[in-house]
Formats: C-alpha cells, sequence, structure tokens
C-alpha cells in the first residue's frame, strides 16, 4: 500500500481491520450505533457510513438486534458483530486474533466461510488459531512455538515437511523436532 | 483532512454522549448528584450558628439580670433555656451536651453595677465546637456590650462602629455556600466523569480497538475531553438558574466572563482528570485517585478555610490547584462583580494547569499503547 507506518500511522492504521479476541466493542451501545461509531471512526463519510452500516448488518444477519445492546448479545453474535465492526471500512488487511476461540461449531463454521469469500475477494487475513483443522483453511501457516516462528508453508508443505497425513500431526511433530534442537 | 479530522472527532464525541447516558453509574453522576448537593448545601451544611439552647444560673435574680437575660431571649439566635438550680445542674446542662453555652450570673450583679464598681456575666461556651463556641460567644458579648451602652447612657464621646457588609450585605450564609458548590459541583461531575472514561475503555478492552483505529491521540483526546467540558457547563448554568432564582442571589458580574472563567475553569480540571484516567488501568483505581485528588484540592482551595489563613509554604502549594482559581472566579463573578483584570489572573493559571495535565494525559496514554 506504500505507506510507512512509522510516519503516517492514523493512514496506516485506517488500512487495517483489527477483531480482538477478547469482546472488545461498546457493551453499552446497540449494535447499530458501535457499527456506525467504527465506520465514521475509520472517516467514512456520514451519509455512506449509514448504507454502509445497514449493509453490513444484512451481510452478518445482525438485522434482528440492530438495536439490542451488544453486551446483551450472545457469544456467537458478539463475534460476529466484532468481524462486522472490523470489516466496516472495507479494509484490505484483516488481524483476527483468535477469532473463534469459545464459539460453537455452526458459527465457526459460518465465520470460516465469510474469512474465504473475502480472501477469495482479495483480502489479505490474518488469523491466529490454535485450532489445526482451522489452520488447514489457510494459504500460508506458520507455525509459532515459544515466540519463534517453528515453520512456515502451505498446509501440504507443513504436512509433507513433518511427514503427517493432518495438520494435527504436522504440528505434533514439528514441536517435537524443534524442542530435539534446542 | 480538517474534514476527516472533524469526523473522527465527531464520532467519538457523540458515542462519548450516548455512553456516559447509558452508563447508570455516569448518569448519576450527572442528574443525582447535583440535586443532593444542591439540597445538602443549600440547607443542611450552614456554618451560621443558630438554634443555640442555653443553660443560664442566676444567682442574683435581681432586675438587672433580668433585663440582661431578657436580651437574650430576645435573639433569633438562641433557642431554648434551661434555668438551673445550682453549680451542678449547670454544669451537667453543658457536660452532657444540653446546652451550647452557658450564662451565669453571679449574686453581686445588681450591686455591683448600682455602684458603679463594673459587673461581670461570665458565659461559658462548648469549646469541643471551636467554631461555633467562639460564634456564639460572639452573639452574647455583642447583646452584654448592648446593655452596657444603654447602662452607661451614651456617657461622652464613644466611639460607635458601623459594620457595613459588602458583596453579601446581610451576611447570608447560603449566598456564600452557593456560590461556591456551582463550583463544587462542576468539579465533583467532571472530575469524576473524566477520571472514568479512558479507564472504563481500557477496563473492558474497548480501548484496544480504540486505538488499532485511525484516531490519533490528539483526536482521542480531544474527543474524549469536549464531551463531559459541555455536560458540566451545561449543568453549571442550570445550577446557576435555580440558584439565581430560587434562592434569590443575585448575579453581580457579567454573565459571558462567568461563562468563559468557567470553561477554562473545567478545562484544567478536564486535564487533571484525564491525566488521572490515563494512568490507572481499572476504573475502581480510577475513582480511588480522583477521590485522592479531590480531598486535598477541596480543603487548599479557599473553600473551607481562606488561603490567607494558612502557612506561607501551603499558600504557595495552592498555586498548584484548579479549584483554587475556580472557586475565586465563581465567587468573585458571581457575588462581587469581579473585573476583567482580576479574572484574566485566574484564568491564565488555569491555562497553564489545563495545557500541562492534558499534554501529560496525550502523552502517558500515548506511551500506555506501547
Amino acid at each position: 500500500m506504500g505507506i510507512d507506518i512509522q510516519k503516517n500511522p492514523e493512514k496506516a492504521r485506517s488500512n487495517l481491520g483489527y477483531m480482538a479476541q477478547k469482546f472488545s466493542l461498546y457493551g453499552s451501545l446497540t449494535v447499530k450505533e458501535n457499527l456506525n461509531f467504527f465506520a465514521l471512526a475509520y472517516g467514512i463519510r456520514a451519509r455512506e457510513a449509514r448504507k454502509k452500516v445497514s449493509g453490513i448488518i444484512e451481510v452478518f444477519g445482525l438485522k434482528e438486534h440492530e438495536n439490542t445492546k451488544a453486551e446483551a448479545l450472545p457469544l456467537g453474535l458478539k463475534q460476529r458483530l466484532s468481524m462486522a465492526a472490523a470489516l466496516i471500512h472495507t479494509p484490505p488487511v484483516l488481524f483476527l486474533d483468535e477469532p473463534t476461540s469459545g464459539v460453537d461449531v455452526i458459527t465457526r463454521r459460518d465465520f470460516w466461510n465469510h474469512i474465504t469469500s473475502l480472501a477469495k475477494k482479495g483480502v489479505t487475513i490474518l488469523v491466529t488459531t490454535h485450532f489445526m483443522e482451522e489452520a488447514e483453511y489457510c494459504d500460508r501457516i506458520s507455525l509459532f512455538y515459544k515466540g519463534q516462528t517453528v515453520a512456515l508453508g502451505t498446509p501440504a508443505e507443513l504436512k509433507q515437511q513433518a511427514g503427517a497425513k493432518d495438520m494435527e500431526g504436522a504440528f505434533i511433530n514439528l514441536i517435537k523436532e524443534s524442542e530435539a534442537e534446542r | 483532512m480538517i474534514r476527516d479530522f472533524l469526523r473522527r472527532v465527531w464520532a467519538l464525541m457523540k458515542k462519548e454522549f450516548i455512553m456516559t447516558w447509558n452508563d447508570p453509574k455516569s448518569r448519576s453522576i450527572i442528574v443525582i448528584l447535583p440535586i443532593m448537593q444542591l439540597l445538602i448545601f443549600a440547607n443542611a451544611a450552614t456554618m451560621e450558628v443558630q438554634n443555640i439552647d442555653v443553660a443560664v444560673l442566676d444567682r442574683s435574680h435581681s432586675v438587672e439580670s433580668r433585663e440582661v437575660l431578657s436580651r437574650f431571649e430576645n435573639s433569633p439566635r438562641f433557642r431554648n433555656f434551661i434555668y438551673a438550680k445550682d453549680d451542678k445542674e449547670f454544669q451537667k446542662l453543658i457536660d452532657t451536651q444540653i446546652v451550647q453555652m452557658g450564662i451565669s450570673i453571679d449574686n453581686d450583679f445588681s450591686r455591683n453595677i448600682k455602684s458603679g464598681r463594673g459587673a461581670q456575666v461570665q458565659i461559658i461556651s462548648d469549646g469541643r465546637q471551636t467554631n461555633s463556641a467562639s460564634i456564639a460567644a460572639g452573639y452574647a458579648s455583642q447583646i452584654v456590650s448592648a446593655y452596657n451602652a444603654d447602662l452607661t447612657g451614651n456617657k461622652g464621646a464613644g466611639i460607635n462602629i458601623s459594620v457595613r457588609n459588602w458583596f453579601n450585605p446581610n451576611l447570608i450564609y447560603q449566598w456564600y455556600i452557593l456560590t461556591v458548590i456551582v463550583a463544587m459541583l462542576a468539579l465533583i461531575t467532571t472530575l469524576v466523569l473524566t477520571a472514568l472514561s479512558i479507564a472504563r475503555e481500557r477496563e473492558v478492552g474497548t480501548f484496544d480497538q480504540l486505538i488499532v483505529s485511525p484516531l490519533s491521540s490528539f483526536e482521542i483526546l480531544l474527543g474524549k475531553s469536549i464531551p463531559p467540558l459541555i455536560i458540566a457547563l451545561t449543568l453549571t448554568m442550570i445550577m446557576v438558574g435555580v440558584i439565581v432564582t430560587c434562592f434569590h442571589v443575585p448575579f453581580a458580574g457579567s454573565f459571558f466572563l462567568f461563562v468563559v472563567s468557567i470553561a477554562f475553569a473545567l478545562l484544567a480540571i478536564v486535564g487533571v482528570g484525564l491525566y488521572i484516567s490515563s494512568i490507572c488501568n481499572t476504573q475502581q483505581q480510577a475513582i480511588l485517585s480522583a477521590m485522592t485528588f479531590m480531598m486535598p484540592a477541596v480543603l487548599l482551595s479557599g473553600f473551607i478555610s481562606p488561603i490567607e489563613d494558612m502557612p506561607l509554604g501551603w499558600q504557595y502549594l495552592t498555586y498548584l490547584n484548579p479549584v483554587r482559581f475556580f472557586i475565586a472566579l465563581s465567587r468573585g463573578i458571581f457575588l462581587k462583580g469581579m473585573g476583567i483584570q482580576e479574572v484574566l489572573m485566574n484564568i491564565i493559571p488555569l491555562l497553564i494547569i489545563a495545557s500541562l495535565t492534558l499534554t501529560l494525559a496525550g502523552r502517558t496514554f500515548k506511551r500506555k499503547l506501547g
């Protein structure tokens, strides 16, 4: 994108979407108010913001909850709202910090549908997770152990490197290898 | 560029307003606190001494002693008179705090007056309450000296003192206290609202979300300062309205100057509140720190005791205290009609305090972002 984050952090940040692991939207604001705030905070014009907010509410199926206070939502919907808020300004880069921790299976699948469809549209997405079957969906995996990259590559490459059938096995083997090297 | 800036700040301000109103804690600070303060300060917290109960030990039982006592009885300051039979009963009345003052007249009272030797009335006041004691004793000596003047019948050229109280001619205590609580109320509201604001976001984790947004720390500071400023300023205006209409305290100064100086005073306090908030991680810490600031700030403001009465070192210390200038301005403009020069002398230190604390607040939360 060609923006120096050191020189112009505000501009650079407006190209990022970030969803925290812990729910970190305003509990006392409604779904709509939350999205509206983030839309405006990311510099979207008021009229356009209104359109975007109702659009994203539609996409994430939050229509019937739009006037519910965020704190009153069940966890799954909270996660959806967080993601909606992170995406409100259609950022080219999206950071998801364990987006699916503590979420039921259906919501999780839902989530990954969203993530993959976004990736197809050309959004760069960085997901952290400790579910290995989820990692499988990614194009490129960096395996972290004790704060260091242990392995880097596509899921297929990692599995091959570790000589395992699935990611779970690859993960265990690779960790063991790095332990032995120390 | 500037429009983006305004849009972001506006978004934050709007959010702050909604959140302040939605949060039961903040809402009660805005609604209940002012009403309570007004009622308590206007009615209960009076330093005026009235309704004094008196124990009387009259051993003289003469026309003269009756005359003195009836003057006491006719004074509105004193309420009940309990006549003691003897020393023991007299002392017991004072010991048990049934009365706040004792008047003791000896049996040679009448004789001494008639012979022109000079008689004595003994006033015993309750030193456990220093302030009321000295005020009650003051009333008593006024009454006695009035009687004295009547007795001697203006022989020779005596000096009469004529006292005129400027700015509050009848020394109505409510005038004094009400013009100060305007400042007190604004102080507490602003301080608590701002102290909570960043700490709350940090506690629930929403601050992270703000930090990754394009809002710069200056914009966050602005968006966080203006709403409490507007809320407190509105509250102050409502208070002034109530004080002028319901309590009939005359507004002597320029209203424009008043609004301007209150705004500056509030800005300084917003600065202090946001600084406190920026160093605290939880709301509990923030509230405690705000209280820790408030106690000495109020005591060193000239509200409880005049600054001129403090030891010199402490007097210098009050120059760091925004509340001191705040009270001087609010009382000065309200009752005295303080002129622009004097107002400026109080606004300049407030501006310095505001810019210092706001810069510190901005720096601290920028650093805390890592």
